[in-house]
């Protein structure tokens, strides 16, 4: 019976996801809420912020997932109370523009709805050998967990759809893992996200009719990190995350700080005149995952989505090997 | 060399390090007797916190290795 419901609720969820980002779409278009498409030579002013269809969208099939009695109310409890402060982050990141170090260290508490009700195992897995005890350490990695993964997509939204396949090709590495590992939680969660994400999916790719906004992007990644330590798959998580790790981490190393793109002073790379991507070469600009891409020769935004679509194909294999050698024992 | 593909090698040299490096912080790890000791668990969480700094400073150069080397052909 439970396989039916899953399905029913996917479907509800694919619905769901599509109606809210048309809904969301036309009302943030209405009330003027865009942004500039900068990597279109007529720079479009398309409306962002639609990635709060998302939070929306999978919160409301946890519930769902819940209430046909797929999960239990814990695990319901602390998505919707999760997600809930992803979105108020988000919101404020977007609409107030607070310091670059607010959202690190607001996201932290995203974690906190999973401490409170106790939705994880204070043991991480890891290959060939098991894995190791952190009964103490546990919660803490769980508030880092949040405020990484969030921020490491957040950072990944340069190119119309890059953060967007990244999350679906990691949540579907979640859902392998899942498999793997035997983790029938993190197969039923899995489905659920990945469902969501359908419609943000098709509006945000290339050419984008929509951009997510921090409160998509935070969004999408705190359920990643939820995903990891409800599931216990937080090691195959790691590796399907590389393409997000290289890039935030080239970010921080050469900042050395919580500064936003936006307020860098530095060119990392530019649109020329025939609508190609180009490195600007600039010595104190960071060596970003789009900046290494187009290092040998400039590139279109769409042969570069393609690029990061195939790095994150090579990191999912990756991640089921990693899932594999987890289950091994020598 | 297309850029995707300098990528692609930093990816999969820095995934096979991480695999070794797991294997090696696991070994480590046993060392310690009670593991529901917080000092026991500090221990862990140092030592990861070094080999992962090592890890992610490997990446680094790498990354700046492989730029440098297609700057200097085109």
């Amino acid at each position: 019976m439970i396989p039916c419901y899953i399905i029913f609720s996917s479907l509800i969820a694919i619905c769901l996801s599509l109606i809210l980002t048309i809904f969301f779409r036309s009302l943030f278009l209405r009330a003027n809420i865009v942004g500039i498409d900068q990597f279109k030579i007529n720079k479009p002013k398309i409306p962002t912020c639609v990635g709060i269809s998302y939070g929306v969208t999978s919160s409301l099939a946890i519930v769902i997932l819940y209430l046909l009695g797929c999960i239990n109310a814990a695990i319901m409890y602390s998505y919707s109370l999760m997600m809930m402060l992803c979105i108020i982050v988000g919101l404020i990141d977007d609409f107030y523009d607070p310091p670059g170090v607010f959202k690190p260290i607001a996201m932290l508490f995203a974690g906190i709805p999973l401490i409170i009700f106790r939705c994880y195992t204070p043991y991480l897995k890891t290959i060939l050998y098991g894995g190791y005890s952190l009964p103490i350490l546990y919660p803490f990695m769980i508030l880092l967990a949040f405020s990484v993964t969030s921020n490491t997509v957040n950072m990944l939204d340069v190119i119309n759809g890059s953060a967007v396949i990244g999350v679906f090709m990691v949540l579907l590495s979640g859902l392998l893992a899942s498999i793997i590992t035997k983790s029938s939680l993190g197969v039923i969660i899995s489905i659920i996200l990945l469902s969501s994400l359908i419609g943000i999916l098709l509006f945000n790719i290339y050419p984008a009719k929509i951009f997510l906004g921090n409160v998509g992007s935070l969004s999408m990644g705190a359920s990643i990190a939820f995903l990891a330590v409800t599931s216990r798959i937080e090691l195959p998580l790691v590796v399907a995350m590389f393409p997000f790790i290289h890039n935030s981490f080239y970010f921080l190393a050469k900042v050395r700080g919580f500064i936003e793109h936006k307020k860098l002073n530095v060119n990392i790379t530019f649109l020329d005149d025939r609508g190609f991507i180009v490195d600007a070469e600039d010595k104190r600009a960071p060596l970003t995952l789009l900046r290494l891409l187009v290092s040998s020769s400039p590139r279109k935004e769409n042969e570069l989505l393609n690029d990061m679509l195939l790095l994150f194909i090579i990191s999912l294999i990756l991640s089921v090997i990693t899932s594999y050698l987890i289950t091994i024992r020598v | 060399m297309r850029g995707v593909w300098i990528v692609l090698c930093i990816l999969v040299i820095e995934w096979i390090l991480f695999m070794l490096l797991n294997i090696l912080i696991f070994n480590f790890s046993r060392i310690t007797i009670v593991e529901n000791r917080l000092i026991d668990q500090l221990i862990k969480l140092i030592v990861n916190t070094i080999i992962g700094a090592g890890w992610l400073y490997s990446w680094m150069k790498l990354g700046e290795k492989f730029y440098s080397k297609v700057k200097s052909r085109t």
